[in-house]
């Protein structure tokens, strides 16, 4: 495995050349795109190739070349995890987030509404009943179900009640 | 860099014999797993129903002649999310049948998969109706006055508020990486932001959090877990132990369930986004929920790379609580290890079981 600066001058290079090679784009396209996204990438990018010098500094422990490639995938990938959490952890992935579900909602929710009544519609002319019928019916055998256990909790507690009595008179029959 | 000596064709031969084995184990396995799949037994346990209350039943788990403990323990995990035959995965690696081995009397809460019927369950409801009704359900069977609770992940939060409305019957409580203060709560705080996250439309369109979304919101937190799972499955594709733990825990973690509608947006508007639980501004069934209630021995289990309950948010509860015997552990590993894998055997189920155990001589 190579040793520090041969990488270090290396990935420099490399890093300058993305560099000139997005303002060459830039200059080409005319104006820099809004917003700048070579603005938003290029520190996570350098993040990341900076973790993984790291990964290759620490060169190879043993010589199996699989646990090598397996040791070398696993960091990479942690590598990875860590630069996409560190994005993904901030208001502007949030925000994005939340955008992309508004519209998601704002295009299935309508989409939804209009597929249900039309399934209404159309099992109510098969004279059958429809999901909602079904799951009132059900929310009403639960509530039901409900009072029947809370009546059977007070019996329970009155039978308590009354063994507990019944051995208070044993106990001030005997005495 | 560490220095290593070019092997000797001994062995290199030996290592290349050993790697070729390896790889036709892994050819074959894999080839099993994937034309002749089998379904993982999961939840295997002896246990007895004790109470169904709608989609929720109650279980007790192992036999009178071993229980020694008299103080019984009330599992509560979270609802929704996932199923919680994770409790109890397989056979040597179950943190039921491992505590039902320390001699305990332990019940389960499954909340069940709640269907569209359910959606106007809420928190409260869940707090103040089925918890309740388990708890009583637990002593009566157990005839004791006491149980030790132990809530995991949203089943701490859950037990945190029955514990602080209902101090009599709660001898112990135990928070295996619940989260407590949500202003710590990790990516999830950020993302269920209310200048970003609109819960009242999301609700409003599907009646529920659909189990669909559950899962992408989950696989979200950490994109390349799968990439993970998989590449270290094929590493230990030639392990059949391995592979049998594998399969039963994937099962478990692609089986999401939804949340009932109106549970969700009480869960994010009032923990993620107003934080109401730790700042003891909870009002469930009419009665402020005050965390300072709980006088109980508690203990604190953190998981030190968990990414869905990072530890600072379960350790708040130690702040809040008026407990003088409180102890907080922090244990290597992410949310899931505090529960399943060899990990979970060898350094939390043992420390969980005797703090328990030196509080469960008597009720």
């Amino acid at each position: 495995m190579s040793d520090g600066p041969i990488d270090q001058e290396l990935l420099s290079m490399w890093k300058r050349s993305l560099d000139q090679g997005i303002e060459v784009w830039q200059k080409l396209i005319g104006q820099p795109p809004t917003p700048d996204i070579s603005q938003f990438v290029r520190p996570i990018w350098g993040q990341s190739m900076d973790l993984w010098t790291q990964i290759l500094r620490q060169g190879a422990t043993s010589p199996d070349v699989l646990a090598q490639w397996k040791k070398f995938l696993d960091d990479s990938v942690e590598a990875w995890s860590k630069v996409l959490g560190q994005v993904m952890a901030t208001e502007g992935f949030a925000a994005s987030m939340g955008k992309f579900l508004e519209q998601y909602l704002n295009t299935v929710g309508p989409l939804r509404k209009s597929l249900l009544s039309s399934n209404e519609e159309f099992l109510r002319t098969m004279n059958l009943p429809s999901r909602k019928q079904v799951t009132d019916l059900a929310s009403q055998i639960v509530s039901l179900e409900a009072r029947l256990e809370s009546l059977e909790e007070r019996i329970q507690d009155l039978i308590d009640s009354i063994s507990l009595l019944e051995v208070l008179v044993k106990r001030g029959a005997s005495a | 860099m560490t220095e290593w000596k070019l092997p000797t064709p001994d062995v290199l031969t030996k290592t290349l014999q050993e790697e070729t084995i390896k790889n036709v184990q892994r050819l074959s396995k894999g080839m099993d797993l994937i034309y002749h799949p089998k379904e993982p037994q999961v939840g295997q346990t002896p246990k007895e129903l004790i109470h169904r209350k709608n989609k929720s039943a109650l279980y007790r788990y192992g036999h009178d002649a071993d229980r020694r403990h008299p103080v019984p323990i009330l599992m509560v995990p979270n609802l929704g999310i996932s199923r919680p035959y994770i409790f109890d995965l397989y056979p040597g690696s179950s943190f039921i049948e491992y505590m039902v081995q320390q001699g305990f009397d332990f019940y389960l809460l499954d909340w069940g998969v709640f269907g569209d019927e359910d959606n106007g369950l809420t928190f409260d409801e869940s707090v103040t109706q089925i918890l309740p009704v388990m708890a009583r359900k637990v002593l009566r069977t157990s005839k004791i006055r006491q149980l030790t609770l132990l809530g995991y992940c949203m089943g701490a939060p859950l037990g945190a508020c029955y514990a602080a409305l209902n101090p009599e019957p709660v001898k112990n409580f135990v928070n295996m990486a619940g989260p407590i203060d949500f202003r710590q709560g990790g990516m999830f705080t950020i993302w269920l932001d209310k200048r970003f996250f609109d819960i009242d439309k999301l609700v409003d369109t599907f009646g529920s959090m659909p189990a669909d979304m559950v899962r992408l919101g989950f696989k979200l937190l950490k994109p390349t877990m799968d990439l993970n799972t998989f590449t270290n499955l094929w590493w230990n594709l030639w392990d059949e132990k391995y592979v049998e733990g594998f399969v039963a825990l994937n099962k478990w973690a692609n089986e999401y369930t939804p949340f009932p509608g109106e549970f969700f947006r009480q869960w994010v508007k009032e923990f993620y986004q107003e934080n109401k639980l730790v700042k003891n501004e909870l009002i469930l069934g009419g009665r402020p929920v005050d965390l300072s209630q709980i006088r109980c021995p508690l203990l604190v289990v953190g998981a030190k790379q968990d990414y869905i309950t990072p530890p600072e948010s379960a350790k708040a509860l130690l702040d809040v609580v008026a407990s003088s015997d409180k102890e907080y552990l922090e244990l290597p590993g992410g949310h899931i290890s505090l529960i399943a894998g060899r990990g979970a055997k060898r350094n939390v189920w043992p420390k969980v079981s005797t703090w328990i155990a030196q509080r469960s001589r008597e009720a």
